[in-house]
C-alpha cells in the first residue's frame, strides 16, 4: 500500500485515511416503503483510531456498519451511491469474492447480541477455527491452538476446556468474549462493533469494553464502534460522530464534541445522559421523536425537534461545515453558532 | 437420555396394548376361523367341536388375546391358519425385510431430493425453480398414490417402449423378480425397485422439499448467518455448514415422525406393483381371513412406527445440543 502522505489528504491529516466512507447511500426495503437509512453519510476513520458513530435506535447506524462491509439484507438492502474507500478500494463496487477475502481478515465485525450472532449448533472453538481457516491454509490442529489462545486473551477462563464449548453453556460477557475474539482472529485493520455491549448487564458491559479496548490496543487495528451510549463514546473513542435519521450530524475528536457540542441534537444527547456528580432528579429528554425515514422532513431532519429551528431549517439540508472554522469539529447545522448559548 | 428414552417407552408399550387388543378384536369379528368348519358339510359336529377347543375358540376373548400377546412377545407366531398350517414368521420376515429395503430407498432418495430441492428455492426465494417447485410440490402432495402408481406403469411398462419402438418395457411393473429368476440378481432386483420407489417417493420429496425450504427461509435470516458471511466464508459454507446444519434439525425430526404416515402410501403401492412386502402380507392376510398373520403384521408395523418416532426424539438431542430431553416432558428447545 502505498501511503499519500500529503497529497490531497485533508488538512490535519497527515496520511489517508484507512478506511473512507464518501457521500454513503443506503436504502433499505421495509413494509412500510423504502427507507434511507443512510443518507449521505462520510466520514474517515485513521490508522490507530477508534471513531465512534452515535445516535439513537433506528437512525440507521448498524445498517451503515453494514454497508462498508457488503453485509446488508440481501433482498432488501443495497448501497444506492456512494464510496466505501478501503485503502483506496472501494468496496461498494467491489466483488462478491474481493469482499470476502476482505471480510474477517481485513474488516472484522462484531454484533450486538452474541447469543444469535454465533452458530447455536456448533462448538465456539470450531468457529474460530472456521474464521482462521477461511483466509489462511493452516492445518486443523494449529488453528485449533490459535483458537485456544484467542480465547485466553479475551480473558475466557480455562480455554482449553472451553473451546469445546456451545454457545449456550457461556454466560452472556463469556459469549461477547468469543466474539470478539473471533474477530480478532487475523488481527484485522479494522474492527466494526455494533452496540457490542449493549445485550449485556452493565457490569459485564465495562469488562468487556476493557478486553475490547486492551485488544485494540494490543493490535494497531482502528475500531469504528457503533453505540446509543455516549458514557460508551466517552471512555473508549477518540473521535466521535453523530448520526441522527441517517445523517451525520457532528462530527470531530470526543473531548471537544464533548465540552461544546454544536448540533442542538448532540448537546440534547449529552443533557439527556446521566452523570455521577449530577444532582438527582429528572433528566433531561429530547421532545418529539425522530422522523419516519420513509418521507423524512425536507430540510434538516431535526428541525420538527429543534427548539432553534428556523424557516431556513426547515426547508434547506445543512451542509457539513467546520465550527469554529479553524477547530477540529464539522456540523451540519444552520444556527450552529447559537448552540449552548442562552 | 437413557432416562428419557425408557419414559417414553413407558408410554408408548400401553399404546401398543390397546392396538393389538383392538387389531385382536377386530380380526376376530371380520373372519372366524370355524367359518370353513361350519360350511363344510363332510365334518362332523363333533370333529368340529375337537377342533374349535384345539384352537382355544371356545375360550372368553380377553383369555384368547392373552394367550396370543404371550406367545407374540416371546416370538412365537405360530402357524398359519390358511396356508397349510405353515410357520407364519417366514412370510412376515419375508415381508419385513422387503418393505424395509422399499422404505429405506424411497426415504433416502426423498430426503436427497428434497432437502436439495427446498434449499435451492430457500435460496433462490421468488425465482422460477421456486414457484416450479411448489407447483410440482403442490401436484406430488395432491395426486393419490395408487393413481401414479397405475400411470408409472403404464409409461414405463408400456408407453414409453411403444413410442421409441423398443420391445420389451423398460421397467418391470410388478413384484420383485423377473418369472422365472433363480436365486439372487442385483440388477433385477434394483430395476423392480424403481417403479415403487418412485410411486412412493413423489409425495415424500414435495412434503421434505416444503419443510426444508420453510426451515431454510427461517434460519438464512438469522443473525448467525449474518456473522459467518461477515467472516468472509464463502457462501457455499455458509448455506451448508451453517445454514443447512441448522434448518435440518426440525426437518429430520418431522422426517422420522411422518414414517408413521408412510403405512398407508405404502400398502397402496405394495398393492399396485405386487411388491411382496408388509402392506401387500397385511392386504392379502385381511382378504384370505388369515389373522394368524394379520395380527404380528400389525403390530410389528406399530412398533416399527413407534420405534422409529423414538429414534426422531432422540436424534433432535443429539442434532441440537440445547435440547435437554428429560422431566417426563416433551423436548423443549432453549434459547
Amino acid at each position: 500500500m502505498s501511503a499519500a502522505i500529503g497529497s490531497g489528504a485533508p488538512a490535519g491529516s497527515a496520511t489517508a485515511p484507512l478506511l473512507s466512507v464518501r457521500d454513503l447511500r443506503t436504502e433499505i426495503d421495509t413494509e412500510n416503503g423504502t427507507v434511507t437509512a443512510a443518507d449521505g453519510v462520510s466520514f474517515d476513520l485513521h490508522g490507530n483510531e477508534v471513531l465512534a458513530v452515535v445516535g439513537e435506535s433506528g437512525c440507521g447506524k448498524t445498517m451503515l456498519a453494514l454497508s462498508i462491509l457488503g453485509l446488508l439484507p440481501r433482498r432488501t438492502g443495497r448501497i444506492t451511491a456512494g464510496q466505501v474507500l478501503f485503502r483506496g478500494e472501494d468496496l461498494a463496487q467491489a466483488t462478491p469474492e474481493r469482499l470476502r477475502e476482505i471480510r474477517g481478515a481485513e474488516i472484522a465485525m462484531i454484533f450486538q447480541d452474541a447469543l444469535t450472532g454465533l452458530h447455536p449448533l456448533r462448538r465456539v472453538g470450531d468457529q474460530i477455527v472456521e474464521m482462521i481457516r477461511a483466509h489462511e491454509r493452516v492445518p486443523r490442529a494449529l488453528a485449533k491452538r490459535r483458537a485456544v489462545d484467542l480465547l485466553d486473551l479475551v480473558g475466557i477462563p480455562a480455554p482449553d476446556r472451553r473451546v469445546h464449548s456451545f454457545p449456550h453453556e457461556l454466560s452472556g460477557g463469556m459469549r461477547q468474549r468469543v466474539m470478539i475474539a473471533m474477530a480478532v482472529a487475523l488481527d484485522p485493520q479494522v474492527l466494526i462493533a455494533d452496540e457490542p455491549t449493549t445485550a449485556l448487564d452493565v457490569t459485564v458491559q465495562a469488562q468487556v469494553l476493557e478486553t475490547l479496548a486492551r485488544i485494540s490496543g494490543d493490535l494497531n487495528g482502528s475500531i469504528l464502534l457503533i453505540t446509543h451510549d455516549f458514557g460508551v463514546v466517552a471512555g473508549f473513542a477518540d473521535r466521535v460522530a453523530v448520526m441522527y435519521a441517517g445523517r451525520l450530524v457532528e462530527q470531530g475528536p470526543v473531548a471537544e464534541v464533548y465540552r461544546r457540542p454544536r448540533h442542538p441534537y448532540t448537546a440534547g444527547l449529552l443533557v439527556s445522559m446521566p452523570r455521577i456528580d449530577d444532582e438527582p432528579g429528572r433528566l433531561e429528554r429530547i421532545a418529539g421523536t425522530p422522523p419516519n425515514l420513509v418521507s423524512p422532513p425536507p430540510g434538516c431532519r431535526f428541525a420538527p425537534r429543534c427548539s432553534l429551528a428556523g424557516d431556513i431549517c426547515r426547508e434547506v439540508p445543512p451542509e457539513m461545515r467546520l465550527w469554529p472554522p479553524d477547530g477540529a469539529v464539522t456540523v451540519a447545522c444552520h444556527r450552529a453558532e447559537q448552540v449552548g448559548e442562552g | 437420555m437413557i432416562g428419557y428414552a425408557l419414559r417414553r417407552l413407558a408410554i408408548t408399550l400401553p399404546v401398543l396394548v390397546v392396538i393389538s387388543f383392538g387389531t385382536f378384536w377386530a380380526a376376530g369379528q371380520i373372519s372366524s376361523p370355524s367359518a370353513q368348519l361350519t360350511l363344510n358339510p363332510r365334518i362332523s359336529p363333533e370333529a368340529k367341536q375337537a377342533y374349535i377347543e384345539l384352537l382355544g375358540l371356545d375360550q372368553p376373548l380377553h383369555v384368547q388375546y392373552g394367550k396370543w400377546l404371550g406367545n407374540f412377545v416371546s416370538g412365537d407366531f405360530g402357524t398359519s391358519l390358511v396356508r397349510n398350517g405353515q410357520d407364519v414368521w417366514p412370510f412376515v420376515e419375508r415381508a419385513l425385510a422387503n418393505t424395509l429395503l422399499l422404505v429405506a430407498a424411497a426415504v433416502s432418495l426423498s430426503l436427497l431430493i428434497g432437502l436439495a430441492v427446498g434449499t435451492v428455492s430457500a435460496i433462490r426465494r421468488g425465482s422460477l425453480w421456486d414457484y416450479g417447485s411448489v407447483t410440482v410440490s403442490f401436484l406430488g402432495i395432491s395426486i393419490p398414490v395408487f393413481w401414479l402408481g397405475l400411470m408409472l406403469q403404464l409409461f414405463f411398462g408400456l408407453y414409453l417402449a411403444n413410442w421409441l419402438g423398443v420391445g420389451p418395457p423398460l421397467l418391470p411393473t410388478a413384484g420383485i423378480y423377473s418369472p422365472g429368476q433363480q436365486g439372487f440378481d442385483l440388477v433385477d432386483r434394483v430395476r423392480h425397485l424403481v417403479l415403487p420407489t418412485m410411486a412412493l417417493s413423489l409425495q415424500l420429496v414435495a412434503v421434505y422439499s416444503r419443510y426444508m425450504r420453510a426451515s431454510m427461509l427461517e434460519v438464512m435470516s438469522a443473525d448467525y448467518i449474518r456473522t459467518a458471511r461477515s467472516k468472509g466464508l464463502r457462501e457455499s459454507r455458509v448455506v451448508v455448514r451453517h445454514g443447512m446444519r441448522s434448518a435440518l434439525v426440525p426437518v429430520t425430526t418431522q422426517a422420522a415422525i411422518d414414517i408413521g404416515q408412510l403405512v398407508g402410501g405404502l400398502i397402496v403401492t405394495e398393492r399396485v406393483f405386487q411388491y411382496p412386502g408388509m402392506g401387500l402380507l397385511f392386504l392379502e392376510s385381511l382378504e384370505g381371513g388369515d389373522y394368524t398373520i394379520l395380527l404380528p403384521t400389525v403390530m410389528i408395523t406399530a412398533v416399527a412406527v413407534f420405534s422409529l418416532n423414538l429414534v426422531a426424539d432422540l436424534l433432535y438431542g443429539v442434532l441440537d445440543p440445547r435440547v435437554r430431553l428429560g422431566r417426563g416432558r416433551r423436548p423443549v428447545r432453549r434459547g
